[in-house]
């Protein structure tokens, strides 16, 4: 009895942080772009489709050595992270941040299009890097491409700590999220810094795609739901909080497992819906508590 | 060194500099004087590139300032303490210091003598160097905007309202250390509305009035005139 809660404990810890870790690698993407452009990148989750996609059909269909085809899928990402700062910035200067918000809904929408295009609209895998039996521990199981997924997001999520804390680089983009001007007068180049943000924003999703498509598969449209659970996550942990957007995303998770287990996962996307309303009415800051004092930047929609 | 000839700039249809040239020589400091409004500001962010003028040339010795961009200035060899300082509030004073040396960032081995020399002008920067800039004084904020002009190792630092908002004592702290850098050899142009405290340390002055320059001399002639006298000193006859 008492084994058989502790095996549903460490499951739902398991689920927990595997979850949470694709959540967090988008939701510090968010949270990275947001603090360099003052943009919410709704496109977010089309870095994880596009990557997972690519190397499902080049490693997985076509039965290319997988580093070539996470070679191939990082390629692609981070081109289509250029093409995005290269739209988001040429409209930024022309419409609202609302405006721009929408179109990357529209990038996204495309995006998926093209996507069920060039591929098509059913659902793929490759198979797991550890292969596909399940480590025991009572009774629980673990598929080694967990561990794989928890390893390697912490490891890029204290990289990205590091760097934005002790690089020039880093500080930079930090400094340039604070203040643009001033960033400007020392002579940092805003437009290459943002260009950095979608980079590494792109990176980070494209490792998750890599990471999560053997466990749960990948489908054209798959981006737009993982965006929006990203986005509540930075939204909870605070805008263009790091730390934040890593607690807001193991927290949705978190939530997320328990609904299943002991609910049904019908109600899986309940709880993200729930927080995201919750948090918008609420927190708009979100609990740590981002860099703007209002919460996302205000604008005021009544005057034209 | 910095040579501004007829410059114009507006705000959409609020002119805030008509035809203004100014010149600062090597090693000078020349006060900018200027009430509320007058366009003191503007003529600091057109030179750094915040600004498009609308008319006019700036050149930093033979360079062609409105020809390079913006974040490049820094590198040419102009450095700028902003209006209302402009931090980087949620960073360390360390970290604003090192950006300070952003344009430098190629000569890295220079970045810890640099920071050293500093902490002398200003050591209350030492004291607080882990501090986050946004939780220190009024005072202290200001020297480290100044500290942070001074890590790119500019030619000419151009500081608007440094004294704006600070003690008397602060105010010639902070005063007397601009005198210590031009004996090291540095330009500055120090706009401020602070005729009196400005004028002390001043070689030359200009004075702008509603984006015009309507005055300029050596600070000595400046703060004889009953002009400046009687709009900027605050006093009459004397
Ligand atoms: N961003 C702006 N938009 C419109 N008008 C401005 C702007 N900034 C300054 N002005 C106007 O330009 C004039 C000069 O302002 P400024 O350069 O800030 O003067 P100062 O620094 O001497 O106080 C003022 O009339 C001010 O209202
Ligand atoms: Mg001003």
């Amino acid at each position: 009895m008492t084994s058989l809660i502790v095996s549903d404990l460490i499951q739902i810890v398991m689920t927990t942080l595997t979850v949470g870790s694709m959540y967090a690698l988008i939701a510090v993407g968010v949270s990275l772009i947001y603090s360099a452009t003052g943009v919410i990148n709704f496109a977010q989750g089309e870095f994880v489709m596009l990557s997972g996609m690519t190397v499902a059909s080049l490693y997985g269909s076509m039965g290319w050595p997988l580093t070539t085809a996470i070679a191939v899928a990082l390629v692609v990402v981070l081109f289509y992270a250029a093409l995005l700062t290269l739209l988001t910035s040429i409209l930024a200067a022309r419409i609202s941040l609302i405006g721009v918000l929408i179109i990357t809904i529209g990038a996204s929408i495309a995006t998926q299009g093209i996507a069920a295009r060039i591929w098509d609209s059913d659902t793929h895998r490759f198979a797991p890097f550890s292969g596909e039996d399940p480590i025991r521990i009572l009774d629980a199981t673990i598929s080694p491409q967990a561990l794989w997924i928890v390893g390697v997001t912490a490891i890029c999520i204290a990289g990205l700590i590091w760097f934005m804390r002790s690089t020039m680089a880093g500080k930079a983009m930090r400094a340039c999220s604070l203040d643009q001007a001033a960033a400007t007068m020392v002579g940092i180049p805003v437009k290459a810094t943002v260009l950095l943000s979608f980079t590494l924003s792109g990176l980070l999703g494209a490792v998750g795609g890599i990471l999560t498509t053997p466990l749960t598969t990948i489908d054209a449209n798959s981006g737009m739901l993982l965006a929006i659970k990203g986005f509540t996550a930075a939204m909870l942990g605070g805008m263009g909080s790091i730390p934040g957007a890593l607690f807001g995303a193991l927290l949705i998770a978190f939530v997320e497992t328990v609904t299943v287990t002991v609910g049904s996962s019908a109600f899986k996307e309940l709880p993200t819906f729930t927080i995201i309303i919750l948090v918008l009415l609420f927190l708009p800051r979100g609990l740590v508590g981002g860099r703007n004092e209002i919460g996302l930047q205000h604008e005021d929609l009544t005057r034209q | 060194m910095l040579d501004l000839r007829d410059l114009s700039v507006s705000y959409g249809n609020i002119s805030a500099l008509k035809n203004v040239s100014l010149k600062v020589e090597a090693g000078e400091i020349v006060a900018l004087i200027g009430s509320n409004g007058a366009g003191k500001s503007t003529l600091i962010k057109t030179c750094a590139g915040l600004v498009p003028p609308s008319a006019g040339e700036i050149f930093l010795n033979e360079t062609n300032l409105l020809k390079q961009a913006p974040s490049r200035r820094a590198a040419l060899g102009i450095a700028v303490v902003p209006e209302n300082r402009r931090l980087f509030d949620d960073m360390s004073v360390r970290d604003n210091l090192q950006l300070g040396a952003y344009s430098q960032r190629a000569h890295r081995s220079k970045m810890a003598s640099d920071m050293a020399e500093i902490f002398a002008l200003f050591p209350r920067l030492e004291e607080r160097q882990n501090q986050k800039a946004m939780t220190m004084s009024g005072g202290e904020q200001q020297m480290l905007a100044i500290g942070r002009a001074l890590m790119s190792r500019p030619q000419i630092v151009l500081m608007d309202e440094p004294s704006i908002g600070l003690a008397p004592k602060v105010v010639s702290q902070i005063f007397d250390a601009i005198v210590q850098m031009r004996a090291k050899g540095l330009t500055v142009l120090l706009a401020e509305q602070n005729a009196s405290a400005s004028l002390k340390i001043a070689d030359r002055a200009y004075v702008l009035e509603l984006g015009r320059v309507t005055m300029s001399g050596t600070a000595k002639e400046l703060k004889e005139s009953d002009k400046v006298r009687k709009l900027y000193l605050g006093g009459g006859a004397a």
